[in-house]
């Protein structure tokens, strides 16, 4: 400026130019309310989070068991799982698929021509004689077979790596409701002996003694 | 800028933010209002008057936003010379020409905001720059002329004045 009063004018209008003490006070009255509402909207955000994660968690729980809960409904492993699993088994009876020959499937119709339903082991191998465990299965059930000739015992043998025949093969496997035991694995080798109605009561493991999958099959069947 | 903590900077940054709201509007109540809303909204964001140079970005763009929204802002390149704000009352001036606060609301919104921040403030070029979003050289370039249409504004006034 070229008068240096101008310049001091102009400060001492702004200088003097002050907000009343009372709007002041207002000012700052609202502003414990401003920071309140921040609070809180921080705590409502933080709050919202936790819900989410703790619905998120509770969702996961949940589908967990039920998929536990599926599981050992369709998975019993000894005669204490059987009450439970009988009534499924009952009423999958009606669709059943019975087998009647060693490549071939006939539905429920032809289920008064079959013979008598007893006690039925079956048995999976995945490599026939070439692994040591397949090779175990294959002689415990043609041991079985031997052994077992006079005892209501049917015993069926599901030689997973064959292609022919493979979609009587798995049809059967599904009409008995061992599909999930074989589903995901891509080598497996084991007995299971199933009940009249088709629930599994016990798994047999070839690599225990002759005497003792004897022993527990004539339990069971004798019980 | 240093952090306000007690009570007596918080009162004195209230008051900056409502003088450089007042260079804005040139209205007290208007300035009142502006430096109300701007307080409330740091107060909101950050929960204290982080500093004065915060304070006065929230007034200004509070400031802009309500321009916008009664569409009365106006852009003008540097070159225009004559430019008169809306609320000026010449007649008043004239009568009056000793009154700085009738010079002041014959310029426009930014001349008054840098003159403020430059001669109450003792902001630099470069602060100001940062705070209106423009580069140093405008800056500088706004201040010169703006004390130079002051200065103008001032002669004219009273070369009429004299006529009389």
């Amino acid at each position: 400026m070229k008068h240096p009063d101008r310049e001091s004018q102009l400060v001492e209008f702004y200088r003097q130019a002050r907000l009343p003490e009372d709007r002041v006070e207002a000012i700052l009255s609202a502003a414990s309310l401003a920071r309140s509402e921040r609070r809180w909207r921080t705590r409502a955000i933080a709050v919202s989070i936790a819900l989410v994660i703790v619905v998120g968690v509770c969702l996961w729980l949940f589908s967990q068991t039920t998929d536990l809960r599926q599981q050992l409904a369709s998975q019993p492993q000894d005669g204490s799982n059987e009450e439970a699993a009988r009534p499924e088994q009952q009423n999958n009876s009606q669709d059943e698929v019975v087998e009647t020959g060693r490549s071939g499937v006939q539905v429920a119709e032809d289920r008064a021509e079959a013979p008598a339903a007893g006690f039925r082991l079956v048995a999976f191998r995945s490599h026939d004689d070439r692994c040591p465990h397949c090779r175990a299965t294959g002689e415990m059930v043609a041991r079985l077979q031997t052994e077992m000739a006079d005892r209501p015992l049917e015993i069926e043998q599901f030689a997973l790596q064959r292609q022919d025949g493979r979609p009587a093969m798995l049809a059967r496997i599904d009409a008995l409701n061992l599909t999930s035991l074989v589903a995901d694995q891509p080598e497996t080798a084991f007995g299971l002996l199933l009940s009249p109605s088709g629930a599994p009561l016990r798994r047999l493991d070839p690599d225990q003694p002759a005497a003792a999958i004897n022993a527990q099959i004539l339990d069971i069947i004798e019980q | 800028m240093s952090r306000t903590n007690d009570a007596e900077d918080v009162r004195d940054v209230i008051q900056s933010g409502y003088r450089y709201a007042l260079s804005l509007t040139h209205c007290e109540h208007d300035a009142e209002d502006l430096v109300q809303q701007a307080c409330l909204r740091v107060y909101r964001s950050r929960g204290r008057l982080v500093s004065r140079s915060y304070l006065f970005a929230a007034v200004r763009n509070l400031f802009i936003d309500q321009c916008r929204r009664r569409d009365v802002l106006r852009i003008e390149s540097l070159n225009q010379t004559e430019v008169v704000d809306a609320g000026a009352d010449h007649a008043a001036a004239l009568a009056n020409s000793d009154d700085i606060e009738s010079l002041l609301a014959m310029l426009r919104p930014e001349e008054r905001e840098v003159l403020y921040l430059n001669c109450v403030e003792e902001f630099s070029a470069a602060e100001i720059g940062r705070l209106m979003g423009k580069p140093r050289g405008t800056v500088l370039s706004l201040l010169s002329r703006s004390k130079a249409r002051l200065a103008e504004h001032r002669e004219r006034l009273e070369t009429e004045e004299h006529r009389r």
